[in-house]
């Protein structure tokens, strides 16, 4: 497993989730990568004070106008955004939902990851070709989540085509760096942009555009390199 | 003295003549090393054929018999498999040594509606006169379709891709390889990482370009009911049309810039004063909805020569 793959299983690796096949590489890798061993101590102490949490919050009655005020306010002005926004996200039933999310996008990514492993190209190609049909995500918000889930398929085939490399033409391996290179830094362009002004659908829909090439030209790369 | 002059003429002579025969047979050496190879065998005209030919190139004919015949060259040692029954047939060459494959030429003479599926990795391939489906995939070869197919499907990721024809329905993929597009499409979908984009024609309906930082160049005319879009972070985008096409436009730049020569209306400074954005229509709009929408590629909206 590579580490890129093996990021993205840190979370079930420190909540104990991830099965016996699994855990042990990615324990071998913790071992010797000092940028995950950092993330997995980091991930012990989120979930160590979390402990700390009560099981349940009630939000407040105002919540809900709350965050709408929040985001109407992110649509005024950019200047003020990054700390409406940041204090946005450190409201702690904020954190909470977000918490939860991440633990389903965690298992369900986790679970596409090793049925991957196992039952092949299929199904990164039909969750690829799912999300190169769906409709753009509406927001800032909806974004966020879907683009966890083009970080997952992108991890899943670099995986993939990690084992394909050998079977690759080195000048053709170079030139698809190259691209996926070219794509990355337009993705973080995009992104930069993205985080100053989140409220632009516009750049919403180049940035899906942009993972969509990528999640693309991987799986087109992988299933090229393999037999007819 | 005349007897010496002789006898080292001759010896240079036949130093020449061993010296030309040796060169001849190093030349010849490959040639003589190939295989050829003839084959035929009964296809509907409506049939499917699978090509795979992983080096060298595929020629691909469309003809009015319900037959498939191939002629070509394999390198010393591969084989050549070809098999099937009147609605499908497939054929392979298999090389002799995986690792450093030997390059194949097929020429190919196919039914002219069949469906063809064509893979190869650094392979070219050639399709003219099938009207059927086709699905191209290379790695690295270049890919040219002449005719009119109901379907092409066209895939590539460093070569290019060259269609000329009106196929109703067309798709061609490509990362760092440059598509060019002479024709008319009902349907047309064209995306690129780094590789120019280059359309020019008749009558489009509705047509997708996207590339990352390839510049697209999009000339032709835009059917009344149609939708337009063209997306690049950093590429140019230039879009030619017919004088008095009746259309919408929709033009975003994030950070760029838009030069609109289609009529009066000047772009507006984008959102937080950065970009540009355009929003016009062109001979009493209505018509052809066109949306344009670049990070930073400078857009040039004008009329066709």
């Amino acid at each position: 497993m590579t580490h890129e793959v093996i990021r993205h299983l840190l979370d079930d690796y420190v909540t104990g989730e991830l099965t016996e096949d699994a855990r042990a590489p990615v324990a071998e890798h913790i071992a010797t990568c000092a940028i995950c061993a950092a993330e997995v101590e980091s991930l012990k102490g989120i979930l160590a004070q979390a402990a700390g949490l009560p099981k349940a919050i009630d939000p407040p009655a105002e919540a809900w106008l709350n965050i709408r005020a929040a985001i109407e306010r992110d649509k005024e002005a950019v200047a003020t955004h990054q700390t409406l926004s940041e204090s946005f996200w450190r409201r702690p039933y904020v954190l909470a939902a977000a918490a939860v999310l991440v633990a389903i996008l965690s298992s369900g990514g986790t679970a596409l990851y090793l049925n991957s492993r196992n039952t092949d190209l299929a199904v990164v190609r039909a969750t690829t070709r799912d999300a190169a049909n769906g409709a753009t995500p509406a927001n800032f918000v909806a974004f966020t989540i879907e683009e966890n889930t083009y970080l997952r398929n992108v991890a899943v085939l670099q995986d993939l085509l990690d084992q394909q490399e050998a079977s690759l033409a080195p000048e053709t391996v170079a030139q698809l760096k190259t691209s996926l290179r070219t794509i990355d830094e337009a993705i973080l362009e995009a992104r930069n942009a993205l985080a100053r002004d989140p409220a632009n659908k516009d750049l919403i829909e180049m940035l899906s555009g942009s993972y969509r090439q990528k999640m693309d030209l991987m799986r087109r790369t992988a299933e090229m390199t393999r037999g007819s | 003295m005349g007897v010496e002059v002789r006898a080292t003429a001759w010896t240079a002579l036949r130093r020449g003549c061993v010296a030309g025969a040796a060169a001849i047979l190093f030349v010849a050496s490959p040639a003589l090393a190939q295989k050829k190879v003839e084959r035929k065998i009964p296809l509907g005209m409506e049939g499917a054929i699978r090509i795979v030919n992983m080096v060298g190139t595929v020629v691909v004919h469309g003809w009015n018999k319900d037959t498939v015949m191939v002629r070509g060259t394999l390198g010393a040692g591969d084989q050549f498999f070809m098999g099937g029954g009147y609605t499908g047939a497939k054929m392979f060459v298999e090389s002799a040594n995986e690792r450093d494959p030997k390059p194949a030429r097929l020429e190919v003479w196919v039914p002219a509606r069949v469906r063809l599926w064509v893979k190869t990795a650094t392979a070219n391939i050639d399709v003219s006169g099938v009207d059927g489906g086709l699905d191209l995939y290379v790695v690295s070869g270049t890919i040219d379709v002449t005719g009119n197919p109901r379907e092409l499907n066209a895939e590539a990721i460093d070569g290019d891709i060259h269609i000329t024809g009106s196929p109703p329905w067309v798709r061609a993929k490509s990362a760092s390889g440059t598509i060019i597009f002479r024709g008319a499409s009902s349907d047309a979908a064209f995306s690129t990482v780094s590789g120019a984009v280059k359309v020019e024609g008749g009558l489009f309906e509705r047509s997708k370009v996207e590339t990352v930082t390839g510049n697209i160049n999009f000339s032709g005319s835009l059917d009344r009911s149609g939708s337009f879009d063209f997306d690049t972070h950093s590429g140019t985008i230039d879009i030619a049309i017919p004088d008095k096409t009746p259309a919408t436009f929709s033009v975003v730049t994030i950070a760029g810039t838009i030069t609109n020569n289609l009529s009066k209306n000047s772009p507006i400074p984008g959102r937080f004063g950065r970009g540009a954005e355009l929003t016009m229509e062109t001979n009493s709009g209505g018509g052809a909805k066109v949306s344009v929408r670049t990070f930073k590629g400078p857009v040039t909206l004008r009329r066709m020569k």
